[in-house]
């Protein structure tokens, strides 16, 4: 599959705090691409320099095929960027917005009408087009936004953490919209620190953490490399940890133990057969998560 | 150039949006009325004491045109400030064109605002001017104050291309690697501006001098404004 992204060694320093250190990774065309990490981690400036509004200090990106640093104007006409806080006119009607955002991006007349048309289906507020944004929750507002990015029909769509702060229903339906765009071809870079997101929605991810880029790769060989297998144990009455054969670590978790193990079976089939001094309520093998495989990278929770 | 002209219509529209943005209450219009015709009154009450007295320098009233100068300054870098406190940079900054149509874009909106926001002013003056006059009995001078009037009104016209440009660098620098640089711009600008202002309308210049100085400051405007997309483009924080 060809390559809509290749990141090459990107450095950038702000005054004596450097953001990125050799950031690389490539994302292939069509695809869903999770970049992953923490509040700080170096994933905005990451999207910073690939939407063009700043320039890394060391490094290339190319993006479909274009060397960004060269090209960027007439590259940014075929990428669409949905930033981390909500871009609109209050005041304004949905509609208005996008004839706003659109004719920015060079679409006019009936081709623009005909687009706010689908995108405004597409992002399911067709019969809101009228109101006045002010009037519509965070969650759709952000619908809105994406929107917007998405009129001049971009080949890739960058999209810094659009979930922050919106409610399920949005949510939701923000994540139908990029399953819907990766059907059609659309390349999606999508960056978030929520993992059960990328989990949801990417194809491949890769995590970074102080402007490193600690592990990548599709998501089942992140989670076949790095996450911990385990078993819960819920057995409300059992005070001590429990031993089994093949425990790596035992630690509590709500009103059971977790045991990490590589022998899963020969664990169950313990707990099945064995007594345990207290009655189990519940056995179960954990699903592996990717929470887990940054915990086995970084040693710290994502959320920390 | 359609894609600068485009870019500058949607920003002289995105003055209402920004209003809109905002979503500033704005004042109702019954009270926008009373403070209208209040102020009208404080102005015709000093219009009157003025033509009453009969020892009014009309020439200078035109002085007014100085402050415009500042104004057009602060406006200019207003306009580029607000992409930060709308939070659009980001967006504004991805936008597919380079950074130096995006800053002429403004650039010229601010011109265009600046020309008509005088020329409301110059009539507005006049009106007062003349009444001041009628009250004086000094209606023959009308048309030379009209024409000294008009012709600073011309002439500051004439600068404000620099006043404007440098209000955007200003505020290119606020926002880039160079921030410690900006009061001390910020000062150096507004003394170079009104050196410039003070030459127009007290120094005895000829026609071609003032030509001269008018051309010169056209070309540093072009180097300000380049300068400007120079820093944004390479060192801009965001």
């Amino acid at each position: 599959m060809e390559e809509a992204l290749v990141i090459d060694h990107l450095q950038k320093s702000y005054d004596q705090k450097q953001a990125l250190q050799g950031v690389t990774f490539s994302v292939k065309s069509g695809t869903c691409f999770g970049l992953l990490g923490p509040n700080g981690a170096g994933k905005s400036t990451t999207m910073k320099i690939l939407t063009g509004i700043i320039e890394a200090d060391r490094g290339s990106v190319h993006m479909l095929g274009i060397d960004a640093s060269e090209k960027g104007k007439g590259l940014r006409q075929r990428v669409g960027y949905v930033p981390q806080s909500i871009t609109l006119y209050e005041k304004l009607s949905a509609y208005d917005n996008l004839k706003f955002f659109g004719e920015m991006y060079g679409v006019r007349g009936k081709k623009l009408q005909q687009r706010i048309k689908e995108v405004l289906e597409q992002i399911g507020l067709k019969d809101r087009s009228k109101d006045a944004v002010e009037t519509f929750s965070g969650g759709m507002k952000r619908r809105v936004n994406i929107a917007a990015a998405l009129l001049h029909k971009p080949e890739v769509l960058i999209l810094d953490e659009p979930t922050v702060g919106i409610d399920p229903q949005s949510r939701n339906h923000i994540f139908d919209m990029i399953r819907m765009l990766k059907k059609e071809g659309v390349t999606l870079i999508y960056s978030t620190h929520y993992m059960e997101e990328v989990e949801a929605l990417c194809d491949d991810i890769a995590i970074i953490d102080h402007g490193k880029i600690i592990a990548q790769g599709h998501l089942h060989e992140l989670l076949e490399e790095y996450s911990q297998r385990a078993i819960y144990v819920e057995a409300p009455t059992l005070k001590e940890p429990p031993t089994s054969p093949g425990a790596i670590r035992t630690y509590p978790q709500g009103e059971g133990w977790m045991i990490e193990t590589e022998k899963l079976k020969e664990t169950m089939l313990y707990f099945l057969n064995s007594d345990v001094g207290a009655k189990v309520t519940r056995l179960e093998i954990v699903r592996p998560s990717l929470e887990s495989v940054f915990l086995s990278l970084t040693g710290t929770q994502l959320r920390d | 150039m359609t894609t600068l002209r485009l870019l500058i219509k949607n920003e002289l529209r995105s003055k209402t949006r920004h209003r809109e943005r905002s979503g500033s209450t704005s004042m109702p219009k019954k009270w926008i009325t009373i403070y209208g015709a209040l102020a009208l009154v404080i102005v015709a009450g000093i219009a009157t004491y003025l033509g009453i007295q009969g020892e009014t320098k009309f020439k200078e009233i035109w002085y007014f045109n100085w402050g415009m100068l500042f104004w057009a300054t602060a406006r200019a870098g207003k306009s580029v400030q607000k992409e930060w406190d709308n939070e659009t940079a980001g967006w504004w900054l991805s936008l597919p064109y380079s950074r130096g149509t995006l800053l002429t874009a403004k650039f010229f909106v601010n011109l265009i605002r600046w020309v008509k926001t005088s020329a409301v002013i110059y009539i507005a003056l006049f009106i007062f001017i003349l009444y001041v006059m009628a009250l004086e009995g000094k209606g023959s001078e009308i048309f030379d104050v009209l024409v000294k009037g008009g012709q600073w009104y011309v002439l500051f016209i004439s600068l404000s291309p620099f006043a404007i440009g440098v209000g955007i660098l200003n505020w290119v620098i606020r926002k880039s690697m160079f921030r410690p640089m900006f009061p001390l711009l910020w000062i150096l600008s507004l003394i170079v501006i009104n050196i410039l202002a003070w030459l127009f309308l007290t120094a005895s210049l000829t026609g071609g001098e003032m030509l001269g100085i008018i051309a010169v400051s056209w070309i540093v405007t072009l180097g300000v404004v380049r300068l400007a997309t120079h820093i944004l483009d390479q060192h801009a924080v965001l």
